[in-house]
């Protein structure tokens, strides 16, 4: 018995460390820093086996969708049980600007999507769905026009992959083929509507309107008939202005008396833009105005001369893949 | 025993596990947190981050609240960072007015890296940079809307859209100083684009052929239904500044001015030009000047050819024309006055000249020489009258002696004793008539 004296007295007292550590925490660990710090800048927190930063960023940046600060500030993947974490309160890089760059953001603009690979003008939905696929699979992210305008006036930053899939149509595919395939991927888009041509035979209806609205789509306007806001050769003045002011406000009108939201977006129909209307659109409180100029757009971009990658259904996969800029290098230093 | 040894071992190992426990590495101490967070600042620091240096340090700052250091740090750099980007804003709107778009962008995007808030570094970006062709107005006292649309558009109500345009509220008075852009707004009789496209290229045809007051013709016309069209304001420029350029190939400087102060400033190539027409201006006037000293000179007006040809050289020191007018001016005169006997003249004129000008030394040293031979023989004179004991006619010989060679050796000392001599004697003449 002697013999084991020792080992004995040794391995209770292991055990008895043992427990105390259990009770106060870290056996012979250094103080602990507070589990939150907050502040107005940021908050610091130790993650549980519970966090995920979607869950954090839910709990302190009030949205689940802006983990990718967390991630990008501490430069994770994703939340481990123990790890600090810090969680920027405001925009860390406003704007996207860094010392090598600044962010873009690509707006693409599908013109007609259709069902089948036969059909001559068109992106086929296979095709669409791929490149929705790729978006998704490669941290491509939808972001809300709203969002997108605080970013073009240095107001807030995007998840660095943001990206915007926009629509000019009242046709039924953008329900049919488009709207099911976002759908599944997690995505939003933004629709310009026609209103003039909204519940006409085959094409959208308001209550199809509101469900997209509903989902978190961004509903804007192209004006009623979609026509050319270019000025005819023999109008007048008066005539002219009038004319672009009824297309812009009457469109603005039904959408918010159908949809019950105003409405702050416009896409040019056929692209063309000009001082005049931009001066319009400003009075009637639009924010943000899409031409059909190919481009990125940077936050310094003209929020009423908007840039959109056109895809018509040419475009080969690689193309495609090398269009989306979402970062232009320049010393900033 | 075996057993013992065994369990040793195992409690070793047991103990061991518990203590790394104790130092899981998940769980950093608070001191250790704060030090990674004070080197992750430092760092980008020193790799010109400051924004995110600024930011690690506000980090570091929540972990250990008590560092009155950092607050000072924290401090020092935010000053730090508004200084730079102001510097990049200041040096952005040089760029953008010599015309440099790219490195304004550049600079103006460092601005805000630095400092998201700059109010004038976005304005200019996101405005000025836009519309790089774009109007720009600076508000005056007593401006309004509708008088800036009344003199721009010659529309008054074009008030409301020039201020939406600028974000700005029609209905609230204009801020003196503020920049407002003037849209490019269609007027009453409005061109259609066609029209308008095709006048534009037959301008442009104009311009390449050189015919430079038919393309101020066209942009005439157009601007009358049409204005503030940009385009047309860089083909108006081009063609004033191709007029200018002939007017000055045929020599009419002060007409090809004149022209070029109607095209816009900041035009490529209007600040050369107009130096270069001032300069011709300038250079003509000379030019006259020089003329008639010229023809000063051939009359033999010397003083008048000196006066004018010195008046050139003041405006132009460089002019080479007028440098030799004035030393051939000076020259004849020297010689002239030498001619006239009239010695002192003539040193006064010659000194004005370098001593190798041709012969000046050899003429100012018999001009030298003259003077002193007939110092010598006033002061000659005088010692006769001064053995004849006419002290007063004596001074006075010598007197013209010192005018005449200052350096007389004997001229002042014998004037000098012939004053004290008649001083006394006129005190004897003084004391002889109290006397009596």
């Amino acid at each position: 018995m002697r013999k084991y004296g020792c080992p004995y007295v040794l391995l209770v007292a292991v055990f008895w460390a043992a427990a105390a550590a259990g009770c106060t925490g870290r056996f012979l660990a250094p103080p602990e820093p507070p589990a939150v710090i907050r502040n107005d800048d940021l908050s610091v927190v130790t993650a549980t086996g519970q966090d995920t930063l979607e869950s954090l960023a839910l709990t302190y940046l009030g949205d689940a969708d802006e983990a990718w600060r967390i991630a990008q500030y501490n430069q994770v993947g994703k939340a481990q049980a123990g790890q600090r974490l810090v969680i920027p309160l405001r925009p860390v890089a406003p704007g996207g600007l860094q010392p090598d760059g600044y962010q873009t953001v690509p707006v693409l603009y599908y013109p007609r999507i259709v069902a089948e690979k036969r059909a001559a003008r068109g992106v086929p939905a296979s095709t669409f769905e791929a490149q929705v696929q790729f978006l998704r699979e490669n941290g491509y992210r939808t972001v809300r026009l709203a969002q997108l305008s605080e970013f073009l006036n240095l107001h807030a930053d995007l998840p660095p992959k943001a990206v915007v899939i926009s629509f000019d149509s009242a046709e039924r595919w953008v329900y049919d083929s488009a709207y099911p395939v976002l759908k599944r991927n997690g995505f939003t888009a933004v629709l310009f509507i026609p209103t003039g041509q909204i519940d006409k035979a085959r094409r959208l209806n308001w209550k199809e309107i509101a469900a997209m609205a509903a989902e978190g789509f961004d509903i804007g306007t192209s004006g009623i008939d979609a026509r050319s806001l270019a000025a005819g050769p023999k109008t007048t003045y008066k005539e002219y202005s009038r004319k672009v002011e009824d297309e812009i406000s009457l469109s603005q009108k039904a959408i918010a008396q159908h949809l019950k939201m105003p409405c702050h977006f416009f896409a040019y129909p056929g692209g063309y833009a000009s001082d005049m209307i931009i001066a319009l659109l400003k009075k009637h409180g639009f924010r943000l105005a899409f031409t059909r100029e190919a481009g990125s757009n940077p936050f310094f971009a003209d929020d009423f001369r908007l840039r959109r990658t056109l895809l018509g259904g040419q475009e080969t996969e690689v193309w495609f893949q090398q269009t989306l800029t979402t970062f232009q290098p320049m010393d900033l230093r | 025993m075996m057993l013992v040894r065994r369990n040793r071992f195992l409690l070793l190992i047991l103990v061991g596990i518990l203590l790394s426990w104790g130092f899981d590495s998940t769980a950093r101490s608070a001191a250790a947190e704060f030090q990674a967070y004070r080197q992750r600042a430092t760092a980008l620091e020193a790799q010109g981050d400051l924004p995110q240096a600024l930011f690690a340090w506000r980090v570091a700052a929540a972990l250990e609240p008590d560092d009155a250091g950092i607050k000072e740090t924290i401090q020092a750099l935010s000053a730090a960072i508004a200084k730079a980007a102001a510097e990049h804003s200041r040096q952005g709107i040089t760029y953008f007015r010599a015309g440099d778009l790219e490195k304004a962008r550049k600079e103006f995007l460092a601005a805000l890296r630095l400092d998201p808030d700059h109010d004038q570094a976005l304005f200019y970006l996101k405005r000025r940079l836009n519309n790089p062709d774009g109007e720009a107005y600076t508000v005056q006292p007593g401006d309004s809307f509708t008088q800036i649309a009344a003199t721009y558009y010659r529309d008054a109500d074009k008030a409301a859209l020039v201020a939406c345009f600028n974000d700005l509220d029609p209905d609230k008075p204009l801020r003196i100083g503020t920049t407002i852009l003037l849209p490019e707004l269609a007027t009453e009789k409005m061109l259609s684009r066609r029209e308008t496209d095709a006048m534009l290229a037959r301008a442009q045809q104009a311009l390449d052929e050189k015919k430079y007051s038919q393309v101020l013709d066209i942009t005439a016309r157009i601007d009358e239904k049409q204005p503030r069209y940009a385009r047309l304001r860089a083909l108006a420029d081009a063609a004033r500044l191709g007029q200018a350029v002939r007017l000055m190939e045929e020599k009419q400087y002060r007409r090809a001015l004149d022209l070029l102060n109607e095209v816009t400033p900041g035009f490529e190539g209007r600040g050369r030009a107009i130096d270069e027409a001032r300069q011709r201006i300038d250079a003509q006037a000379s030019e006259e000047k020089l003329r008639l000293a010229q023809a000063y000179m051939k009359k033999g007006a010397y003083l008048d050819a000196i006066q004018v040809s010195q008046r050139v050289m003041e405006e132009n020191p460089g002019n080479p024309i007028a440098k030799t007018v004035y030393e051939a001016a000076h020259y004849a005169l020297g010689k002239q006055y030498l001619d006239r006997n009239q010695e002192l003249k003539a040193l006064e004129a010659l000194k004005a000249l370098s001593p190798e000008y041709k012969d000046t030394a050899q003429l100012i040293a018999q001009a030298q020489g003259r003077l002193n031979a007939r110092a010598e023989e006033y002061y000659r004179r005088g010692v006769k009258h001064f053995l004849n004991e006419e002290l007063e006619a004596a001074v006075a010989a010598w007197q013209k002696a010192l005018e005449l060679n200052p350096q007389h050796p004997k001229a002042r000392q014998d004037m000098d004793n012939a004053l004290r001599l008649l001083d006394k004697w006129r005190n004897l003449d003084k004391g002889d008539k109290n006397g009596q």
